[in-house]
């Protein structure tokens, strides 16, 4: 029942508007706006699309609100242009996703090879820290204290319960075990 | 409300002028058919010899054919101009259907008649060139003006009206050449008819795609 009345509503309000009274315009597409978040939400996940999808409807009310009939119900009306605007969207973006890669690296990398050296220098340290991720828990405690965090080995020593002498091996043979894996010479 | 819906209510709003609503589709599709049916039956008078149509249709056949052919064409405008406004069943569409199947169909049927019966004289080529030449002459100009009448509603469906329209106008054009056709089709002849008609469908989808979207 309540349904019948707010369609009655709406079909009232724009046939006001269909004669040029803005405020009831204004005050329609207000109205209506949760109900075509609701049939959008239907049709995609994503929240930034769905609002798309409802300014896309808004726009399409917009330019053939001449063909509504006042004689007829409002809601099968409007529902039509937002389903219609919705699957629109998605076969766009179907299409789109069909012919394009994402890349996300694709809009930092650059013709010349030496303005991507920030973008390689940065594959590189990713790769780096994956390494001494796999490294024996010792050896990369003690690469991480001295080489990473930069402490001197007696402050190393202090934080990690090492001597120093353990400490030197453990960086030695840490260092070495990332050179082979790098697939560097000694 | 997102700032950004709430910037386009306001500017929908202000720029709304007022609107002469659109009149219902089948008021709309009667007008144009009328218009249309007025300026054929002034061609026909003037130009074509119905002696001789008021003859061939004297065949069962071919008044059958006849039917089919006018019904496929208003049924086709009929379901265009419905399928044009948003609040209408996309089924409109299959309107037309029914009609152009018994089109089809009976004058194949004739077609392989007539056929079986010249084997014996070899092939024959109608008229099908000039038959080609007319359901274009005849079927381009009603492809524009039903364009013209359609784009109105700025349909949500461009590609969907624009084939329906196409099958409508391709088969008026049929049901008119009917009057300036004083033989009945041979195989050819249907091939040429065909593809004229399957040119004018496909010219009135392409076009009306691009002019009737937006």
């Amino acid at each position: 029942m309540d349904r019948v009345r707010q369609d009655r509503e709406w079909s009232g309000w724009m046939a006001a508007a269909q004669d040029g009274d803005n405020a009831a315009y204004a005050r329609l597409l207000r109205e209506i706006l949760p109900f075509l978040r609701v049939l959008a939400r239907r049709r995609c996940r994503d929240a930034d699309r769905c609002e798309d999808i409802v300014q896309d409807v808004l726009l399409t009310l917009h330019r053939v609100r001449h063909t509504y009939q006042p004689d007829r119900p409002f809601t099968p009306w409007l529902a039509a242009i937002c389903d219609r605007r919705a699957i629109d969207a998605l076969r766009k973006r179907g299409r789109r996703l069909a012919h394009e890669t994402q890349d996300e690296h694709a809009y930092e990398t650059f013709a010349d090879p030496a303005a991507n050296k920030d973008l390689e220098a940065g594959d590189a340290a990713q790769a780096l820290m994956a390494m001494i991720a796999a490294l024996p828990p010792g050896q990369r405690e003690a690469l991480e204290l001295v080489k990473v965090k930069e402490m001197s080995l007696l402050q190393a020593s202090a934080v990690s319960g090492q001597s120093v002498g353990a400490l030197k091996v453990s960086i030695h043979r840490a260092i070495k075990a990332l050179r082979l894996k790098a697939g560097l010479s000694e | 409300m997102s700032p950004r819906t709430e910037d386009l209510i306001a500017q929908l709003a202000a720029s709304a002028a007022p609107v002469r609503r659109l009149a219902p589709p089948m008021a709309r599709a009667l007008v144009w058919l009328a218009v249309i049916a007025a300026i054929s039956a002034l061609l026909i008078l003037k130009l074509s010899n119905l002696h001789v149509f008021a003859g061939r249709a004297a065949d069962p056949r071919l008044a059958l054919e006849l039917f089919a052919t006018l019904a496929t064409g208003v049924a086709g405008v009929i379901a265009a101009f419905h399928l044009s406004v948003p609040d209408r069943s996309p089924s409109w569409a299959i309107l037309p259907a029914p009609f152009a199947a018994l089109w089809m169909g009976v004058s194949g049927l004739g077609c392989w008649r007539y056929w079986a019966e010249q084997t014996a004289n070899g092939w024959r080529l109608g008229e099908s060139s000039q038959c080609f030449v007319f359901l274009l002459a005849v079927g381009i100009p009603l492809a524009g003006l039903l364009l013209l009448s359609l784009r109105r509603a700025h349909p949500l469906r461009p590609r969907l009206v624009a084939t329906v329209g196409g099958v409508g106008v391709a088969a008026l054009a049929a049901f008119l050449l009917q009057f300036f056709h004083p033989f009945d089709v041979t195989l050819l002849d249907l091939g040429a008819h065909l593809a004229a008609l399957v040119i004018l469908i496909g010219l009135f989808a392409l076009s009306g795609r691009r002019t009737l979207a937006g």
